[in-house]
Formats: C-alpha cells, sequence, structure tokens
C-alpha cells in the first residue's frame, strides 16, 4: 500500500480551474493504480488543522504529498495557509511535490531539514498562460507521474519532467505570437525547477508493509 | 516605423525634411512645428515605433521645451527614441538638465548646425536600434490584439497575481517587473533554442 | 408762516403790471423757465449751492452760520426742508427788492470788502445767491431782519407756483410770466438788537443721503484754514436730524495726517524778517533762513509733505472719501481765497493756480507735485495787500507780489524735492558720508589747534612754526577731502549714470546671446540648403527644390545682414543716449514726420497720449521701433477700405503704457507669440521679412518693458499692440 494525499484549491479565483484539471491530471494515474491509496484534500478543508488531520491516521509511515494551489517562499497557501514551518514535521518522511511559486526557496529546505524525504518545487514565479492550461499541468504534473510509474528514480523522474517541457516548448514554437509566449513562461518555469533531498528514491520505498 | 519632427525653423520643404521622405515615405515622416501638439501627437500613437527629431528651444522659451516634452514622453514610455537638436551647445544645457536627458536614456544629442546628412544618420541608428529591442517588437504586438484580448488575462502566476496584456503593455513601457520578465524569458527561448540546436541561425 | 397782509405788486413785482396791458411802452420781460436755466449754469451742483449761500453769510458779517438738514433722505420732497441760518447783518425790504429780487448776473460790487468792523474781504459771488436757492429747493421762506428794525421781514418765493401757472397760462393762449407774479411778504415782530437771515428752504429737490452729508461737512471744512483763527470768528454748523454723528457738529478741518515730512516757517514782524525753507543736502537737514519780508508780504506756510509710503496710508485712509493731496492753498484771514474756493466736483480737474505742476516734466522723480504736499498758506488782509484776487474768481491779479508770492511757494516745494532726492540718494555715498565725516573731524581737530594755540601766551617761533605747519596741513587735509568728496560725487554720478543706462538697458551680453540664436538657427537653416546643394545637384528628381532652396538662400542672407546692422546699432547705442519725453516724441513723430505717408496712404490717424514719460535711451531707436510699427500697419491695411491707425498711450502706477491699433487685417489666433520670431512673416509677398517685429520686441526688451498683441481695438478686425515700459526704480 501507498498512501498519497493530494490538496488542491478548488475554489481559487484565478486558477481553480485550473487546479481541478490538474489534479484531475494525477489522480486518473493514482486511481489506474491499486496500491495506491489515495485522500484528496479540496480548497475548502485546505488548512493546517484539517491537512495535520489527514496526516496524523498514517501513524508515521511514508507518504506522497502533492500540494496543487499557490504559494510563496515559505507557506502553501489556500483561503489559509495550510503548510507552513508550524506543521514542517508533519512532512516527515515525505515526498512532497508542490506546483506553487518559490517554495523551493525555502519552504522546500526547511521541509527537508525537519525530516522530509524530496522535495520537488520551484524556487521562483510559476507563469501560466490562461490559454494553454493543459500543456502547462501536463508539464508541471510530468514528474510525479513518471514517479508514479514505479520504473525511475526521483531524480530520473525529473529529469524526463524536463525533457517533456523542452518538447512541448518545442512544439509550440512554429506557432504565433501566443504560442512563443506560452513556450516563454514555459521555459521560465521549467528553469526554475528545484529538487532536493535524496535524489535515489522510488516509488517502492514509499509502500507500506 | 514613424519619425516624428518637433521642430520650431524646420519646414515641410526643408533639406532634412525632403530627405527624410525620401527615405522612409512620405507617410512616415511627420513634422509638428509646435512643441505641445508634436508631444501629443507622439502620446497618442505609442503602439507605433517611433523615433522623435525634437529642438530644444521653441519659440524663444514661450512654449513648452523640449526638454520638458522630452520628459513627458518617457514618463509614457521608454520605447520611443528621442535624439535632441538646439543650435546652442550642449554647455548651455544646465546641469540638471542634462542629468534629466542622460538618466532618461536620451538617444543622442546633434546640433543643429551640424550638417542634415548627420543628423538623418543618427536617425537611422536609432531606426536600427528600435528593431533591435525586444520590448519594441512586444509592445508593437500587443497593441495589434483586439481590444478583448487584451483586457482578458494572459498570464497568471502561481504567486497570486495575474496580467492581461495591457497591463503587460504598460509593464514593458514603465520597465516593471512582469514586462521585464517577459523579454528576459524570450531571450532565453533565442537562446535556449540556439545551444539546443534546435534552431539554426538563419531559421 | 405766511400771512399774506399786504400785497404790494408794485413795489414787489419787478415789472409793473401796467405793461402788460400798455400798449405805448415795451419791456423786455422774464420767462421762469430761462431764469432758472440761467441759475443752472451758475451753479452746478447742491453742495456748490449750499457753498455759496455759506459763503454770501460770510459776507453779510456773521459769526456763526448753521446749516440744517431736515429728513432730507425722505422719499417724500414735501418732506425735505433745508435750513440756513446766520446772524450776519440781515436784509432791509429795499435789499429784497432791489437786490434779492433783481435778477442780475453782474459781479460788479461796489465794495471788495463787507461793513465794518468785520471788513471781510468778499467771498461769495455778487447775484448768486437766489440760484442757489432755487438749486436745492422749490419754495423758500427768507426770514430776515436788521439790528434796529423792529420787526423780522418774510418773504415767500415758490418756484413751482411760478411753474405751473406758466404752464398752465400758455394753455389758455395768454402769457403768463413770474415776472408778473406778486410775491407775498409779511412781517412779524421781533427784538430790536436781533439781525440776521433765515433761509428756509423746503420741497427740496434731490434726497440728500448720509453720504451726502458728509461731503457736506468736509467741504464746509475747506472754507476754513485750520491754522489761522478767523477774526472775527466765523463758526460754522452741521445738524442733521437723520445722521446722529452730524445732530449739532461744528465744521472744522480734520487735522492732516499720514504726512511723512513736515515743515512750518513763519515770519517776525518785530526785525522785518521772513523765513524761508533750505534743505542742506550735506547735512541732510531742513534749515529755515530768515531773509527780509518779501513784496507781496509776510506769510505763514505749513507744507505736509507725503512720500510713496505716506501717500498710501492716505489713501487707504482717506478711501471713497473727499479727502485728497491736493496741493498748496492759500488762505486769507482764515478763510479760504476765492480762487481756491471754488467746489469741485471734480478734483481731478483742479486747476493749478499757482503753476505747480507746469514745471514737472523735466525731473518727474525729483521734483514735488501738487499731489504730494498739502500746504496751508495764510495771509491777511492787513499785511498781504498785494494778493488781490481776481474779479473773474478763477486767479489772483497778475501783479508782481504775486509772481514773487508763486516763486516763493515754489522755492518752499523745491526744498522738499532736494530733501526726496537727498532721501533716494542716502544708500549710495557710504564713502561720500565718511568723507565729509572725516572732513567735520578736521574741522574739528583744527578748531581744537586754534584753541591750544590761543592758550599759549606767547608762543616761541618754533613752536609757532609746528602751530603753523600743523595749521597747513589740517589745510591741505580739508582740501583734500573736499576734493575726494567732489571726486566722488563725480563718480557716484557716472556710476549712477551708467547704471541708469544698464537698468534701462539688457546688458550687451544677454543681448548677444539673444540674437545670437537666431542668427546661428538661420546659420543653420542656410548651411542645411546649401548642403542639399553639395549631395544632390543636378540630380533631376529634386529639381523642383533647387530654385526654392537659392531663393530661401538669398532671402536668408538679407535677413541676416539686417540682423547684424541691428547689433551693431545697438552696441553702439550708449553713445547717444539723452532724455527725452515719449509723449512729445510721439506727437511729433506720428503728425509731423508721418504727416505725408500717412496722406499718401489715406490713412486716418489719431494720438491720444494722456501723461509725460521720460525715458533715456537711443532716441533714433526709439523711433525705429514706431517706424516698424507703422511699417507693420500699413502693410495690414493694404487691403482695407477706411484705414485707421491709432496710437494711444497713458503712466500707470508702475509703468508707461502705449497701445498702438490699426483696423488692418489682424494677426490669427495662435500667431500672437509667433509674429515676433525672428524670420516670421505673412507677409513675405510684399517684402516682409519678419525682422521688423522681432526687432521691436527686442528694442523693448532692452528697455525691460514688454510688448504683446492684445485684443484688437477696432474688433473684429485689425490688431493692437501693448507695449510696457517700467519706471526706472530709484
Amino acid at each position: 500500500m501507498i498512501s498519497t494525499i493530494v490538496a488542491y484549491d478548488d475554489n481559487d479565483s484565478d486558477l481553480g480551474d485550473y487546479f481541478v484539471d490538474s489534479h484531475e491530471n494525477i489522480t486518473v494515474v493514482l486511481r489506474a493504480n491499486a496500491q495506491i491509496v489515495n485522500v484528496s484534500i479540496r480548497g475548502l478543508d485546505c488548512t493546517e488543522v484539517f491537512v495535520n488531520s489527514t496526516i496524523t491516521p498514517l501513524n508515521g509511515n511514508r507518504f506522497i504529498f502533492i500540494g496543487i494551489s499557490h504559494g510563496n517562499e515559505e507557506e502553501l497557501v489556500s483561503h489559509e495557509v495550510y503548510v507552513s514551518a508550524s506543521n514542517l514535521t508533519s512532512f516527515s518522511n515525505s515526498l512532497f511535490y508542490s506546483c506553487a511559486c518559490l517554495t523551493g526557496l525555502k519552504l522546500g529546505k526547511n521541509l527537508i531539514g525537519a525530516g522530509c524525504l524530496v522535495f520537488v518545487g520551484y524556487n521562483d514565479t510559476v507563469l501560466v498562460n490562461v490559454d494553454y492550461f493543459e500543456i502547462f499541468y501536463n508539464c508541471q504534473n510530468h514528474c510525479i507521474k513518471e514517479f508514479l510509474k514505479g520504473n525511475e528514480t526521483i531524480e530520473g523522474s525529473f529529469s524526463k519532467m524536463i525533457d517533456y517541457y523542452n518538447e512541448e516548448i518545442d512544439k509550440l514554437l512554429p506557432g504565433d505570437m501566443d504560442d512563443l509566449l506560452a513556450a516563454t513562461s514555459l521555459i521560465n518555469n521549467r528553469d526554475c525547477l528545484i529538487l532536493l533531498g535524496d535524489r535515489k528514491l522510488r516509488l517502492n520505498d514509499f509502500e507500506i508493509a | 516605423m514613424k519619425i516624428v519632427v518637433i521642430h520650431d525653423d524646420i519646414s515641410e520643404t526643408s533639406p532634412i525634411m525632403v530627405m527624410l521622405r525620401v527615405q522612409y515615405g512620405d507617410d512616415n515622416v511627420v513634422l509638428h512645428t509646435h512643441s505641445q501638439p508634436g508631444l501629443e501627437y507622439v502620446l497618442s500613437n505609442l503602439g507605433q515605433k517611433m523615433v522623435v527629431l525634437l529642438d530644444k528651444n521653441f519659440y524663444d522659451g514661450k512654449e513648452k521645451s523640449g526638454i520638458k516634452v522630452f520628459e513627458e514622453i518617457r514618463a509614457k514610455t521608454s520605447l520611443v527614441s528621442v535624439i535632441l537638436t538646439s543650435v546652442s551647445n550642449i554647455s548651455d544645457i544646465g546641469e540638471e538638465n542634462l542629468k534629466i536627458l542622460i538618466n532618461n536614456d536620451l538617444f543622442a544629442f546633434e546640433s543643429f548646425t551640424s550638417d542634415y546628412s548627420k543628423i538623418i544618420e543618427l536617425i537611422d541608428k536609432a531606426v536600427e536600434g528600435m528593431d533591435l529591442r525586444i520590448d519594441a517588437v512586444l509592445e508593437e504586438w500587443i497593441v495589434k490584439q483586439p481590444e478583448e484580448k487584451r483586457e482578458r488575462q494572459y498570464i497568471t502566476t502561481k504567486g497570486d497575481k495575474s496580467y492581461t496584456l495591457n497591463e503587460i503593455l504598460e509593464s514593458i513601457r514603465q520597465r516593471t517587473e512582469i514586462g521585464r520578465s517577459l523579454e528576459q524569458n524570450i531571450l532565453k527561448l533565442a537562446v535556449d533554442l540556439l545551444t539546443r540546436k534546435n534552431m539554426k541561425l538563419d531559421d | 408762516m405766511q400771512k399774506v397782509l399786504k400785497n404790494i405788486s408794485k413795489k414787489l413785482a419787478p415789472v409793473s403790471k401796467k405793461t402788460q396791458t400798455n400798449d405805448q411802452n415795451l419791456r423786455w420781460r422774464f420767462d421762469v423757465n430761462t431764469f432758472r436755466l440761467l441759475g443752472r449754469e451758475l451753479i452746478t451742483d447742491r453742495v456748490t449751492a449750499i457753498f455759496e449761500l455759506v459763503k454770501n453769510c460770510y459776507d453779510a458779517n456773521a459769526t456763526r452760520v448753521t446749516v440744517e438738514l431736515i429728513d432730507v433722505s425722505s422719499d417724500k420732497k414735501e418732506n425735505r426742508k433745508i435750513v440756513i441760518r446766520d446772524n450776519g447783518t440781515g436784509m432791509s425790504f429795499a435789499d429784497i427788492r432791489d437786490k434779492w429780487m433783481v435778477v442780475g448776473t453782474n459781479s460788479k460790487r461796489v465794495s471788495q470788502y463787507s461793513a465794518p468792523p468785520f471788513n471781510r474781504k468778499l467771498l461769495g459771488e455778487k447775484g448768486v445767491g437766489r440760484f442757489a436757492v432755487d438749486k436745492l429747493g422749490e419754495r423758500l421762506v427768507i426770514h430776515t431782519k436788521q439790528k434796529g428794525e423792529k420787526n423780522w421781514l418774510d418773504v415767500g418765493i415758490n418756484w413751482d407756483e411760478y411753474e405751473a401757472r406758466s404752464t398752465a397760462s400758455t394753455q389758455g393762449n395768454q402769457l403768463s410770466l413770474f415776472t408778473e407774479i406778486d410775491n407775498a411778504y409779511a412781517y412779524v415782530p421781533g427784538e430790536i438788537e436781533d439781525h440776521g437771515t433765515t433761509l428756509q428752504i423746503s420741497n427740496v429737490n434731490e434726497i440728500w443721503t448720509d453720504l451726502d452729508v458728509i461731503r457736506l461737512y468736509n467741504e464746509l471744512a475747506k472754507l476754513l484754514s485750520p491754522f489761522h483763527p478767523v477774526n472775527p470768528p466765523f463758526d460754522i454748523w452741521l445738524s442733521s436730524n437723520e445722521v446722529p454723528a452730524y445732530s449739532n457738529k461744528q465744521v472744522r478741518p480734520d487735522p492732516i495726517r499720514f504726512f511723512s515730512h513736515f515743515q512750518e516757517i513763519g515770519f517776525d514782524l518785530a526785525t522785518g524778517e521772513q523765513e524761508t525753507l533750505q534743505f542742506e543736502a550735506d547735512k541732510g537737514e531742513f534749515v529755515k533762513i530768515r531773509i527780509p519780508i518779501k513784496r507781496f508780504g509776510p506769510v505763514k506756510f505749513k507744507i505736509y509733505y507725503f512720500n510713496t509710503p505716506a501717500k498710501r496710508r492716505f489713501l487707504a485712509a482717506y478711501k471713497g472719501g473727499d479727502e485728497r493731496i491736493d496741493g498748496v492753498k492759500i488762505y486769507r484771514d482764515g478763510v479760504i481765497t476765492t480762487p481756491f474756493a471754488e467746489y469741485n466736483a471734480h478734483p481731478d480737474h483742479k486747476k493749478d493756480i499757482l503753476g505747480i505742476d507746469k514745471r514737472l516734466w523735466r525731473d518727474i522723480f525729483t521734483k514735488v507735485a501738487s499731489r504730494e504736499v498739502i500746504g496751508i498758506l495764510d495771509i491777511t488782509k492787513e499785511n498781504n495787500p498785494d494778493i488781490i484776487d481776481a474779479t473773474n474768481r478763477q486767479d489772483f491779479v497778475d501783479n508782481l507780489a504775486y509772481r514773487e508770492l508763486k516763486e516763493f511757494i515754489i522755492q518752499q516745494l523745491d526744498a522738499f524735492g532736494s530733501a526726496k532726492k537727498f532721501e533716494t540718494n542716502l544708500k549710495r555715498s557710504i564713502v561720500e558720508r565718511e568723507l565729509i565725516q572725516a572732513g567735520v573731524e578736521a574741522n574739528q581737530f583744527s578748531a581744537e589747534l586754534t584753541k591750544v594755540e590761543k592758550l599759549l601766551e606767547n608762543p616761541k617761533p618754533e613752536v609757532k612754526n609746528v602751530f603753523d605747519s600743523l595749521k597747513n596741513q589740517v589745510t591741505q587735509l580739508k582740501n583734500a577731502i573736499s576734493q575726494s568728496v567732489s571726486e566722488q560725487k563725480k563718480f557716484q554720478r557716472d556710476a549712477e549714470r551708467k547704471e541708469k543706462i544698464l537698468r534701462s538697458l539688457v546688458s550687451l551680453q544677454e543681448f548677444a546671446s539673444m540674437i545670437a540664436h537666431a542668427v546661428r538657427t538661420s546659420i543653420a537653416k542656410v548651411k542645411h540648403l546649401g548642403e542639399f546643394f553639395k549631395l544632390n545637384f543636378p540630380k533631376k528628381e529634386f529639381e523642383r527644390f533647387y530654385l526654392l532652396y537659392a531663393t530661401q538662400i538669398y532671402d536668408e542672407m538679407n535677413t541676416l545682414l539686417k540682423v547684424t546692422d541691428f547689433m551693431l546699432s545697438f552696441a553702439s547705442a550708449d553713445k547717444h543716449y539723452e532724455d527725452f519725453n515719449v509723449r512729445e516724441l510721439l506727437s511729433e513723430l506720428l503728425t509731423q514726420s508721418y504727416e505725408t505717408l500717412f496722406r499718401n496712404e489715406q490713412i486716418d490717424f489719431e494720438i491720444d497720449i494722456k501723461n509725460d514719460f521720460i525715458l533715456t535711451t537711443n532716441k533714433q531707436a526709439f523711433k525705429d521701433v514706431f517706424q516698424n510699427l507703422v511699417s507693420n500697419s500699413i502693410k495690414a491695411l493694404r487691403n482695407t477700405k477706411e484705414k485707421k491707425i491709432k496710437c494711444s498711450g497713458y503712466l500707470d502706477a508702475e509703468s508707461f503704457i502705449i497701445y498702438f491699433s490699426d483696423n488692418g487685417v489682424g494677426i490669427d489666433k495662435g500667431d500672437e507669440e509667433w509674429i515676433f520670431g525672428l524670420f516670421n512673416t505673412r507677409t513675405a509677398d510684399i517684402g516682409g521679412a519678419g525682422i521688423g517685429l522681432y526687432i521691436v520686441e527686442m528694442q523693448i526688451k532692452s528697455l525691460n518693458g514688454t510688448i504683446q498683441v492684445v485684443e484688437p481695438e477696432y474688433k473684429p478686425t485689425g490688431a493692437t499692440f501693448k507695449i510696457t515700459l517700467p519706471f526706472n526704480r530709484e
């Protein structure tokens, strides 16, 4: 059995839809794997209390956490802060996968410091071009989706994500200005991706007997 | 590209106007002999790439000065190249005014007593320079987009901000964050493509 | 009041009734309207009317006159009354019949003086009293009595009745003239010793507001000298039942306030000396010099001078009132003399009897004008018999004594002029003052030396030599100091002159840089035109430009020549500096020099310059300004039918303003600044090179003045230039 928690802020005014689609894009993969037991946390429930209470029953076992929301250097936020310095320790023994801006700068390091095993996130502003949601979340989710296939280390999955970004960029190149601008945003995002912690971990390292 | 001449001692038949028209086309060279209307013309055509040839002094100081016109253009955009001309020497321009000119990125200063060919050369240089500017390219493209598109959200960040194309345009002109990021990203794209050898230089 | 007891028509009616029916005799008769019309010319307004009546009281030897205003602000005519009551000699029946009721405008009198013991110089005009009353109201009751008579005589005169009868009669085709109407009179018992006259005027014509009452008070105050007691007294009282402040107020002239300088001179009969004023510029003080009493007799003179801040304070305090700083007035025996006794409804139209302001134009900044002083000159009949009021009452008899008196007055004012000049110079000559101080100290030293020398009884020759040498040194020192002082003065004068020129002239450097910009622009244009040829000739595609450019080069060069000529003339300007009167120059220029030109061009020319104004500059250059303006106007007028040019000017508080207008094509909106540009012209087709107005503006600027285009005087076309020339600030 592998435990996963996916928090997604479906209520956000700007990117609510994006986060929903993003979430669906991942949970399809989660559902396809019989080993995986997933808990999804909707926007309204994205609070520190609720998140902590979802983690507690895991009894300190390893798990995978995916945060699909806005964030900043030190926090993940929905309508309130749900991951921050206050609950760093909740995420010890986890793989923390964040799609939010800037979390790589401090939150990532802090999590690792508090016992988190692996952190994947961005250390700068993440841009999303409004008419290109699908491309963007596909790129954004590629690493974890690869990892969940079970064949790659997190490092390998990460590298595959980079390649995927490049492919999508190349596909946009012959297009019009809008496509080009989307490509530039992808480049922006690609170049601020960051991987911290134990790079050699695989999916089966998260199996609980 | 438009060449805008704002000068109280040049007329439509002056040699410099004649030669500019030969070079850039009749429709692309505009003359204003009074400072305020000239300024208004520039400010109402900001989506257009423009190089401005601006006189320093209008009607013995009775009209708005060229330096003031320059300041007011710069308040709205960095994307218009301005060349200042005068029969006075550059040393006659006081310290305060020189600071304004330099710090606001005056393209060039040339004495009106120089050959007009020299002045036209400077204009040509400015025109070329404009073509090399990504921000000018971006501006030009944005301005061409339909108004509804320009007012919709275009890019969102996952840090809680979003921008319409109009906002991006303003940011480019004022050289603020999102505009600059966009420019950088475009550069990065170009460099990236070159290094990943996906594009040869003449593609 | 009116008890018709007797109706002695024969004696009272000016013309006998018999004449109406007697076809053997023809006599002149009078219609009332004609009579009243006569009056209107003699007495123009109600204050003058009361003035005249009060003067009559003075002439009647009254010691007290009361002017009573009763309900004069009422809307109803019948409520308004004015009563003038005096304690003078009064009139007899014969006086009334033969003087009051005889229409005569002859001012020949039997005597120029009132009855003894007063012997007052007669103030009032003869024969004017009745008209004064008519001006004031429609009904009159004269209540008069002489000393020694038993009864008061009351006579009623009703102008409105005369008019009514006259109008009614013409309708019935029968002439009825007031000269044939009988007037009622009656006797009222009184005390033998009483005397006086009361004029009771009712149905007062005009409403008197509070302000009118106050104005009357102020005017009456001017009758009396503030300083010289009238003896025997002549007290004037004003009584209004409506204005509380004037319910019973003695008319007294206000003390003179807010003046900045005051001097008074008098005389000493015992020594036969008259004081006269001088201002010693070295000390900065007024001194009174004693001279023998002059031909016009001893006089007392008080002069109150108002410098600019003082004037301002005065005007602020008396804003809207009748107080004015109005020059020198002569009072005789405490009462104003007739040339100054006319009530003037328009104070600005006062006559300059003493000729004070005539001398002004030359030295407008140093001589003292009437509007800067209040002067009270007191004479007496006894001491100054040769100062005689002229019979036309506008002036004094022009004899030697009067001429000397005028000169004397002006001398005193000149002392103030010197004081004025001194004060403005005060800031400057510190060096001079220190030199003078040194001179004073040298004098003191010399005096001490002499003292010590005197103490020594028999000085030894060596000692004496030392003293002599010291004294010589002091003398030399004093000489050196005087010389330095006069050198300093000369230097000062030169510096002032230069300063004056500099201040009235923009520095040559500024001027050069102003012109240089225009010249460089012109050169740049010519250069570009030449460059075009150099690079493009003879390419066929530019053929249309070659001739155009060649012409432009030619024109620009011509203009440049004119500009350089102008610069040269400007540079040599200060050698030809002079003072001149703008008004005179313009009048001469525009009426004489241009007369032929205007005639040939059929231009109707008008000039209206109100005041004098002195400029110090190059006269020719100034003339050129107008030459340019005229030439410009002529061009503008070429298609106008009735051509007009007008030049007007006046002095305002800070500057001299000139308007120059024509009714030609005018100046396009938006071009008002442009036309002053060096090469800007709209008349290139008729040879306008644009330079004219540029030079005009430069010239005016060099005098620290301005020229601008303003609303055209001959709307809707035409052009008007306004030129402002500020005063030289001293």
